[in-house]
């Protein structure tokens, strides 16, 4: 069994962050979500960019190129993360983030149906707009049902 | 639930030195505006493992933030932690965030044995972040060092050590109990100590 050693430390950033002007979290908050906000058109912008990669990552995965898997779903996972952008994006996230369950589940393959793939790629541009929250849900149930939905075997 | 009993409500980030390790230019803009929201001055960005590697040695860093999806060419944010940490320099153990995308629970297990305090799942918001920085500046975990792991203590909770596994740890109880050291208490006992009574004073 390895020796184990234990270092007791102490963070600058502890100290720093107790001394010197603070600032309340609420007026901290406040602050990030206001330059967020103004980031906003960039930060779409750069989500239409993803959006339009993953439909190039699809004409890959139609050609029979799995590597068109690997980009889809970095892809995805970068939308997930601009999907912090704004909090009207949770649905994009929410899409984006069950892409990359669907794309995980193939472990590498390139699906026979390529059906679901295009439903989630719809879906993010929908939800990319402005859509009321409940529409987002109704679409966000549908994707839910796609990514549960097992192909029929035959003579099944 | 917040794991610090007493979270700050106030705090000052504009002394700290921040190394924000993220591969998407758009994800380093929405990162940078939360922490510049948050009061922070000096964020460096980099995009490869490479680059932070040498922006840590080159300047005095205060706090990690890393994604663990890095660039296709690169390896991701779990072998940078993990080299951070295995590296024996004055920057080893300094204090990570990791945001990680997908995250099925081999990849939480993953993230926290590379060595980072704590794991935060995107999308991020900013409370969130924000909640984890404060955290680490209320942390008491000692950082443990041995072949396998290099990073801050792993036990949140003294649960002592995992079933079946003697303990390393000088303050480790064994899972055998020992004999009782003297007559088991009586049923009037228990209920005295079950019922404390007034004391008049």
């Amino acid at each position: 069994m390895s020796e184990v050693k234990l270092h007791k430390v102490q963070y600058r950033l502890a100290r720093q962050l107790k001394s010197g002007a603070m600032l309340s979290t609420t007026t901290a908050l406040g602050g990030a979500k206001d330059r967020v906000k103004k980031l906003e058109p960039k930060l779409l912008a750069a989500i239409d960019d993803e959006i339009a990669r993953q439909d190039v990552a699809y004409q890959e995965l139609g050609n029979g190129e799995a590597f068109g898997l690997f980009r889809m779903y970095e892809s995805a996972n970068r939308v997930l993360g601009l999907a912090g952008a704004a909090p009207r994006l949770a649905g994009l996230g929410k899409a984006a983030l069950s892409l990359c369950d669907l794309l995980d589940g193939q472990k590498g393959a390139i699906p026979s149906d390529l059906r679901p793939v295009r439903v989630h790629l719809d879906a993010l541009r929908i939800l990319r707009t402005d859509l009321p929250e409940r529409d987002q849900l109704v679409v966000l149930a549908g994707l839910s049902k796609v990514r549960s939905h097992k192909p029929q075997q035959p003579g099944a | 639930m917040p794991l610090v009993a007493q979270p700050l409500t106030k705090f000052n980030l504009s002394q700290s030195a921040i190394l924000l390790l993220e591969h998407s230019n758009a994800e380093q803009d929405l990162y940078c505006g939360m922490l510049f929201g948050f009061g922070g001055k000096n964020v460096h960005r980099c995009t490869t493992r490479a680059e932070a590697l040498v922006t840590l040695a080159a300047h005095q860093i205060d706090l990690v933030i890393v994604d663990a999806q890095l660039g296709p060419d690169d390896e991701d944010g779990y072998a940078f932690v993990q080299e951070m940490r295995r590296s024996g320099t004055s920057f080893a153990f300094l204090p990570v965030v990791m945001i990680t995308g997908h995250t099925p629970g081999s990849q939480i297990t993953f993230a926290r044995d590379s060595g980072v305090h704590f794991v935060v799942r995107k999308p991020v918001s900013p409370g969130v972040l924000l909640e984890r920085i404060l955290w680490i500046a209320q942390e008491a975990r000692p950082i443990v060092e041995c072949d396998g792991y290099v990073g801050p203590d792993r036990r949140f909770q003294r649960m002592g050590p995992p079933q079946g596994m003697p303990g390393r740890r000088s303050d480790d109880m064994p899972e055998e109990l020992g004999d009782p050291e003297g007559p088991d208490l009586h049923q009037d006992e228990i209920d005295q100590l079950m019922q404390p009574k007034r004391v008049s004073q």
